[in-house]
């Protein structure tokens, strides 16, 4: 995280929002871990003044995710909590997850291996690299047109699964209802034969 | 001379208050512009009509690349660039691909114009990167904040409408931008959706900004709001002003992500309508916030969730970052800004 905190300092080589790793999952932060995210300028303010009062709700935000089953580092990471009883089995689940996770980490980087040919060697860099690069941009070009489809497909299944979600509780309700007004008939049905 | 003059653009303000002062002061000024904005009452002429001459003093507010670059650099007139920044095109890259490349374009032919013995720039972090290019003499002008002007555009029934539909002791926590991906509404809403499930669920998110220019982005935006099945997140689009003044009167909080600004007037709009800013440190940011508002170095969003918490309720912090604020402002009131313009233009016209 630190890393990436450094790239976005500059207006320069910023990797795109949508292929960033969305934060730092590591749920215990120590003081001196928040003293270094949280900056006041205002001399009159102090930040170590506040450090504790954030340490302390986020503890308590901690113990309320667990106690109604939701997905604290889920959501400290941006993703989708689970905090629903899901339609769908494990398997599918898990693999809906994935798809939510990464539909639009779809962008290469620049991955160029350092030339070990002798004397040559920096002047093979200085061309394989701009090469590279010329073509990183049109393949990227072709990368952003697939996440805009990835992204499209993502948000129809996400409706999808919630209308079906929500039709699957409509039915089971109405189950429950027929299955009760059948006990219902089949309890009278006895006690007049009897 | 600007690329493009436009209807509520800061840019665009921030040429039409200069063209205003110059008449004022004298002056013979017109804008002229390659795309012009019909919504304004004097939108302009076009770029291509102008007819240079020594004796003229040409301000080319420099945004992004344009065939209006080469215009200027054959023209025979004093020309002073302004520059307000140039998003760094690998924001846009996989939105739109020809933006991008203007961006881009921008960026290189800069350089174009570091001989000038003379150059403004919206701000210390736009002054600092002319210079890091080899820009000889950098003189910073400030925006104008036409904080005034809001203020009594919040008392409009348009302003009144807004404010009072919001008034319901919710905590409503705002960003104003056009949609755009440097702009990181994204990561706005990834840390709404932690504050709305986990720390407080009588809460709304209010994004405001045309989400015209990168409608990829704007869609991408609603997708996610559909994966998180995220509640009460309004993209209002283009609001008037009357609007935009309802909005801020009814923020609890204004929340800046943006890992890309030349300057980022709204934090000072939010500041003067006492709303407590916290923003990711980045670019322009931190020089427009001075020592004011609240800052964040990394992105957690559960961190920035529990900030926002502590700004939005009546707390020592939230009273102490207000004040901070009002004090920040006091370096943008009108007349020192309108006396930062008469110095440049003294400059300029010793140049000429």
């Amino acid at each position: 995280m630190e890393a990436n905190a450094q790239r976005v300092e500059g207006s320069q080589g910023v990797t795109p929002p949508a292929y960033r790793e969305p934060g730092d999952a590591r749920m215990n932060l120590s003081e001196d871990d928040l003293e270094a995210m949280i900056e006041i300028r205002d001399p009159e303010i102090d930040v170590e003044d506040i450090v504790p009062q954030v340490r302390a709700r986020l503890r308590a935000q901690h113990r309320r995710a667990r106690g109604i089953g939701l997905d604290c580092e889920a959501l400290a990471r941006g993703q989708v909590p689970s905090d629903r009883a899901s339609p769908l089995d494990d398997d599918l689940e898990d693999n809906l997850e994935r798809m939510r996770a990464s539909y639009n980490r779809v962008v290469v980087d620049l991955s160029l291996t350092k030339s070990r040919v002798p004397i040559v060697g920096p002047l093979v860099q200085r061309i394989r690299e701009p090469l590279h690069r010329l073509a990183m941009y049109y393949v990227n070009r072709s990368a952003g047109r697939q996440s805009r489809f990835n992204a499209y497909v993502v948000g129809a299944m996400a409706n999808l699964i919630r209308s079906l979600g929500e039709e699957n509780e409509r039915l089971r309700q109405e189950i429950s209802r027929l299955d009760a007004r059948l006990t219902n008939l089949e309890t009278n049905a006895r006690g007049k034969r009897e | 001379m600007l690329p493009a003059f436009l209807y509520g653009d800061a840019v665009s303000n921030q040429a039409a208050r200069i063209r205003h002062l110059l008449r004022d002061w004298g002056f013979r000024s017109r804008i002229y512009a390659e795309a012009r904005d019909h919504r304004r009452v004097n939108p302009g002429a076009d770029y291509r009509r102008y007819r240079g001459s020594p004796d003229n003093i040409l301000v080319y507010h420099y945004t992004t690349g344009s065939a209006m670059t080469e215009f200027v650099r054959q023209l025979p007139d004093t020309v002073v660039i302004y520059y307000h920044n140039i998003t760094p095109p690998e924001f846009l890259d996989t939105y739109n691909a020809a933006y991008a490349a203007s961006l881009e374009q921008g960026r290189q032919e800069l350089v174009l114009f570091r001989h000038l013995p003379f150059a403004l720039a919206g701000s210390q972090y736009n002054r600092q990167e002319m210079l890091s290019l080899g820009f000889k003499e950098v003189a910073i002008m400030p925006y104008f904040i036409y904080l005034d002007e809001l203020l009594a555009a919040a008392d409009s029934s348009a302003g009144q409408r807004i404010a009072s539909d919001y008034r319901d002791g919710w905590v409503n926590i705002l960003f104003v931008g056009r949609l755009a991906p440097n702009k990181r509404q994204d990561d706005i809403i990834r840390t709404f959706n932690y504050y709305h499930r986990l720390v407080d669920c009588r809460s709304r998110l209010i994004l405001v900004g045309s989400g015209d220019s990168i409608p990829e982005y704007r869609m991408e935006l609603e997708v996610m709001l559909d994966v998180l099945d995220l509640q009460h997140v309004h993209l209002t689009g283009e609001v008037s002003l009357e609007e935009l003044s309802g909005y801020y009167r009814a923020a609890t909080v204004f929340l800046c992500l943006s890992e890309h600004e030349g300057f980022c007037v709204p934090l000072l709009e939010a500041m003067g309508f006492d709303i407590p800013v916290l923003a990711f440190k980045a670019t322009g940011v931190p020089y427009t916030m001075g020592q004011s508002g609240v800052l964040v170095k990394r992105k957690r969003y559960d961190v920035i969730a529990t900030l926002i918490d502590l700004l939005a309720h009546d707390t020592p912090l939230r009273r102490d970052i207000i004040a901070s604020q009002n004090r920040r402002l006091s370096a943008f009131d009108h007349d020192s800004t309108v006396r930062s313009l008469h110095r440049q233009v003294e400059r300029m016209m010793q140049l000429a």
